[in-house]
């Protein structure tokens, strides 16, 4: 509680500076939105933030999802084999130097204007994280624990099972983490670059009518929505990984 | 201890199956392997007092019926070699363990105990050379020896119980006997009502014991003990020792272990193989005498640690 404390002060703070600027200079609405105003718009336009913030998390999920259900098999694939890991793992690190917004209309392209695309190009985002640190999180086991298990006749999956798995999950949380962070990038792009649908869209309508105040409140959705995801995990992570906690 | 006996008879049924299929099995394969060309053997005999040798023949009297029970050697390594970018480890080792002995390897630090274990093990291929290992050779040797190392080697996220029974658990789902054998084993080694521990919440000694009562449910003939007490402090080392011969003696397992502490190997062991700085020789072998418990007082004990420790100086040069 304590260790909240003083950011949340701060923050408070920035609010109180951001809000008195505004006031001082009468700043019109459509350049920056004081605080309060933001906080109006939240309250009325809450039915319209929450329909179009439900497909942008609903995105998020499945982005997340989708990138899991590709990135672990494949990152115990390329820990299987290293002549696998070795044939992939350029390409993987080479697709980090395209810019994603070089492939969003791509995206749109392939999978239209509606929840595919986006969550395709969340899952994009993510994938790289989860797959590399997962990785990283098989091939740090100790070499000890690997040879007991040898000595004890286990087979791969066996090893995977009891050892590999359990010992790489703070790193695949680690790297779930990451990934809820960057998430909502990638659907925002996606809905930028063509939707009907979503926080993305909301905010391309607003800033289109002057709506900055709009604008403001889907960011706060929007981050609202990544934060509780992150929370998610932190708390999944807490109860899964619980022995890092226990020290003699 | 009420269960022991559970332990005793699964053991004593495990020496039954031994005495037939492989009293009969081994012979040819011993002869296959070392009969053609005689060299020179090691051969490690269990002490004649010890608890072991005074079971087999127990054994011999009260399972009617079953051929009588021999010794034979459980470890055979031959003319064994390994060299790292062309550095030999060691080359052209030989020793032979029998059944239910004890065997401390001795030497100083980096002179390859560590590869050979490696190489028994099967993780390591060796570059020539041939081991039996209960009757099994490479590259099946998987499965056939228990071992222990120095660090506990637990998983933080298996409760004591769990990380006692994986040998169990990585090849079948624990029945309601192995539960007992393993309730028994920790009462054994003083672990009783720890059983829901993890790791993480009990001392290093306790570690310890635990990886003891893994090593025995390994159910492997041969125990590979690679510095199982170094990481331990005085008093709780002393404390493992024991148990540790509990391995030989209540649990009839061949034993090879290595140390660097020279005092340890006096009283643990049948049989001490000093060995030299790389490439691994076999400097001496040592049989320090009287039971394992009264060694401390034998006459021979502090002229025999001497010798030891001179060797290794001179090997380590």
């Amino acid at each position: 509680m304590r260790q909240a404390a003083l950011p949340l002060l701060f923050f408070c703070i920035f609010l109180a500076v951001w809000e008195t600027l505004c006031r001082l200079f009468a700043l019109p609405p459509f350049l920056l939105p004081a605080p309060s105003r933001v906080v109006h718009v939240l309250a009325a336009e809450a039915p319209l933030l929450f329909r179009h913030g439900l497909t942008t998390t609903l995105e998020i999920l499945l982005g997340i999802l989708l990138s899991l259900a590709v990135g672990v098999p494949l990152s115990i694939a390329m820990f299987f084999s290293p002549a696998l890991e070795k044939a992939i793992s350029p390409l993987l690190i080479a697709s980090q130097a395209i810019p994603v917004f070089a492939a969003a209309p791509l995206l749109v392209v392939w999978f239209g204007y509606g929840m595919g695309s986006k969550v395709a190009m969340a899952a994009v985002i993510i994938f790289f994280p989860v797959t590399v640190t997962l990785l990283q999180g098989f091939k740090s086991c100790d070499p000890d624990m690997k040879t007991l298990f040898s000595v004890m006749g286990a087979g791969f999956l066996t090893t995977l099972r009891h050892l590999y798995w359990p010992w790489a999950l703070p790193y695949f949380f680690a790297g779930l983490k990451v990934a809820v962070s960057v998430a909502a990038i990638g659907a925002v792009i996606g809905e930028w670059v063509g939707s009907t649908d979503g926080l993305g869209f909301l905010m391309m309508q607003a800033n289109a009518r002057l709506r900055v105040d709009l604008v403001f409140a889907s960011i706060v959705v929007l981050s609202a929505v990544s934060l509780s995801l992150w929370g998610t995990v932190c708390i999944f992570e807490k109860n899964t990984v619980r022995w890092t906690e226990r020290k003699r | 201890m009420g269960g022991a006996g559970e332990i005793d008879k699964s053991t004593g049924r495990e020496y039954r199956t031994r005495d037939s299929n492989w009293g009969s099995r081994r012979k040819p394969a011993e002869r296959e392997l070392f009969g053609s060309d005689p060299w020179n053997l090691i051969r490690v005999m269990p002490a004649k007092g010890s608890a072991c040798a005074a079971k087999s023949k127990c054994m011999k009297t009260s399972a009617p019926g079953v051929p009588s029970r021999e010794f034979f050697s459980m470890l055979i390594i031959h003319a064994f070699s390994k060299s790292f970018n062309g550095l030999p480890v060691f080359s052209d080792i030989s020793l032979s363990a029998e059944q239910g002995s004890f065997t401390v390897l001795l030497g100083p630090s980096g002179c390859g105990k560590s590869t050979l274990f490696d190489l028994l093990m099967g993780v390591l291929p060796p570059d020539g050379g041939r081991i039996s290992l209960n009757g099994r050779e490479l590259p099946d040797l998987r499965g056939a020896a228990a071992y222990m190392a120095q660090k506990d080697l637990l998983l933080p996220w298996k409760t004591l119980r769990e990380n006692a029974l994986l040998p169990v658990t990585v090849r079948r789902r624990p029945t309601e006997e192995d539960l007992r054998r393993v309730e028994d084993l920790f009462s054994l080694l003083g672990l009783s009502g720890r059983e829901d521990f993890f790791p993480g919440q009990v001392s290093g000694g306790m570690a310890q014991r635990c990886a003891l009562a893994r090593t025995i449910l390994f159910d492997a003939p041969v125990a590979l003990l690679d510095e199982p007490l170094s990481a331990l402090d005085a008093i709780t080392r002393q404390t493992l020792r024991e148990l540790l011969l509990l391995l030989q003696s209540r649990f009839g397992k061949t034993i090879l272990m290595v140390t660097h502490d020279v005092e340890e190997a006096l009283l643990l062991a049948d049989t001490i193989l000093v060995l030299s700085s790389p490439p691994m020789r076999i400097l001496e072998v040592f049989r320090p005498e009287g039971t394992k418990n009264s060694r401390e007082e034998s006459p021979s004990f502090p002229g025999m640690k001497r010798r030891i420790l001179k060797l290794l100086r001179e090997g380590s040069r």
